[in-house]
């Protein structure tokens, strides 16, 4: 399964990540993919955000410190493979534990070692194609992530630019964020 | 006392003496060179590099201060945060040495040691109340240090930390790593009005940090330029990069100054290396009439002379830790310690 969404600022890639997190389930593995600048960090705190996590609490970028871990319901696992060089470290950063604890998981960085992260997971592929603007493709493989993006994404966040595999969202079908985000 | 640190990729351990600032040794061992081909710290090898040289560096430090584990009177280490491979191996020494040998043990924050690495050589009155930016590889954050043990977080990123930035940055244009040393160097002979870069969340009224954009707005240019002629302008690129970066990490410290009322600033971190900073801070604090407080280049950026410093605090407090301390990778800073 697969969607893809155009992003036209950095609001709108933070807004994205944060419909992402308000539709997440216990268990869900995301799989972030893009250059330097892409905004993969911004997208998890949007994600952050959208689990009902609070921004006091964020801690920015995993890069130096490899995963981090917030305790929450369900609790989040920011983890970073920039740096990961062998499989055997990424079974280090704890995902493992953290998915047996039901937490969501959030790896930046993920096509360095793709083969070690679990299968079920939603890859989101963010394309540079100037200064504001992204191309975000989002790709569901197993029962899990297929169930969160099977969902619509909240409609105000769908907005015109989404091409769901050329069908457009049913009027009416998306979830509205608690905080309402938008998506255009 | 003894002072152990490896949260990151330097094998350090210093002896402090009686009085608690008194330096006696310090010595670093950086594995720089051994992560220099992957262009960033690979957290295995650093692991595997602590192992090894944890004991060599440890001894070298008593030799060099002329003591003997007879004269050690309490041990200090970094339990967090850091890479948790690499605090371990510290900690682990550390529990061991005071176990066998009956020692009182204190874990030290980190960022406690980089904020009062300043009492190496001034007495606490000249040091607090102050504004303190700790910036490194890992770190990002403002505090108000009101005293030892009284620190109250301002602001801290809410992306990379400017030392990631810098290294990040390095990569986009071509440089190596450390990206610190790399963009000061490139930016030697550069314009740093050259390029219009972003100063992210200067104007807004919060004390937080974001690099992200600005790192996001190198790209652009660089994307723009072409390989060819970015490289062409990688100067010019580096000068204006570093220019945005230290007017954000000025601005904030001034706002934070203003809001708290303190009139010094204590400059600490890796990236306090850097020597356009270091200068900005000096015209500022005699321009508008506030102390600016860097430590030596040595005890900026990683050394166990800091830890030391904290270290012989905690235990003149009365604080010990028992011997079952852990290593904390994300350990949160204590704001208002107890004494015992």
């Amino acid at each position: 399964m697969r969607r893809r969404l155009l992003s036209e600022s950095a609001e709108r890639t933070f807004a994205l990540g944060r419909s992402i997190g308000v539709l997440a389930r216990p268990g869900l593995v995301v799989a972030l993919v893009g250059q330097l600048g892409a905004g993969k960090t911004l997208f998890t705190r949007g994600l952050h955000r959208g689990l009902g996590l609070r921004d006091d609490g964020w801690s920015g970028s995993p890069t130096f410190v490899l995963a981090t871990r917030y305790s929450g319901s369900p609790s989040l696992l920011h983890a970073d493979l920039y740096r990961v060089s062998s499989p055997a470290e990424v079974a280090d950063l704890g995902i493992e534990d953290a998915l047996g604890e039901r937490a969501v998981v959030v790896v930046e960085w993920a096509d360095r070692l793709p083969e070690a992260l679990p299968s079920d997971r939603l890859t989101v592929r963010i394309e540079v194609l100037d200064e504001h603007r992204r191309e975000v493709v989002l790709e569901a493989v197993g029962p899990v992530a297929e169930a969160v993006l099977a969902q619509s994404l909240p409609e105000d966040a769908a907005g015109g630019a989404e091409s769901r595999d050329g069908t457009e969202p049913a009027p009416g079908s998306g979830l509205v964020t608690s905080e309402g985000a938008r998506w255009r | 006392m003894l002072a152990i640190e490896t949260s990151c990729d330097e094998t350090a351990a210093a002896v402090i003496g009686d009085d608690g600032r008194t330096l006696l040794s310090s010595v670093v061992d950086t594995q720089v060179a051994a992560h220099q081909p992957y262009g960033g710290v690979v957290p295995e090898i650093a692991g595997r590099r602590h192992v090894v040289s944890i004991r060599p560096v440890v001894e070298r430090a008593l030799a060099e201060a002329g003591v003997t584990l007879d004269d050690i009177g309490g041990i200090a280490v970094t339990n967090g945060p850091g890479l948790v491979g690499s605090l371990l191996v510290g900690v682990n020494f550390a529990k061991a040495l005071a176990w066998s040998r009956n020692l009182p043990l204190v874990g030290v924050h980190h960022i406690e040691g980089h904020m009062l690495a300043p009492l190496l050589d001034a007495p606490d009155e000249d040091v607090f109340p102050a504004v303190a930016l700790i910036v490194s590889g890992g770190h990002t954050s403002l505090f108000h240090a009101r005293a030892f043990g009284r620190y109250t977080r301002l602001g801290r990123t809410l992306d990379d930390a400017a030392g990631e930035a810098f290294d990040k940055v390095a990569r986009l244009i071509g440089l190596g790593y450390p990206g610190g040393p790399a963009v000061q160097k490139a930016a030697e002979g550069g314009d740093p009005r050259a390029f219009a870069f972003p100063r992210p969340t200067l104007e807004k009224g919060h004390l937080d940090f974001s690099f992200s954009g600005l790192k996001t707005a190198v790209l652009t240019v660089v994307r723009e330029l072409g390989a060819e002629k970015a490289a062409d302008r990688r100067a010019d690129l580096a000068a204006s990069f570093q220019q945005a970066v230290v007017d954000v990490l000025v601005g904030k410290t001034l706002a934070a100054l203003e809001q708290t009322g303190a009139k010094r600033v204590i400059l600490s971190g890796g990236v306090a290396a850097n020597g356009p900073l270091r200068t900005r801070f000096r015209l500022e604090g005699e321009a508008r009439g506030f102390a600016v407080l860097i430590p030596p280049m040595r005890f900026c950026t990683d050394n166990a002379a800091m830890i030391g410093v904290a270290g012989a605090r905690r235990l003149a407090a009365g604080l010990r830790d028992p011997s079952d301390l852990d290593a904390d990778s994300a350990l949160p800073l204590v704001e208002e310690v107890q004494c015992a």
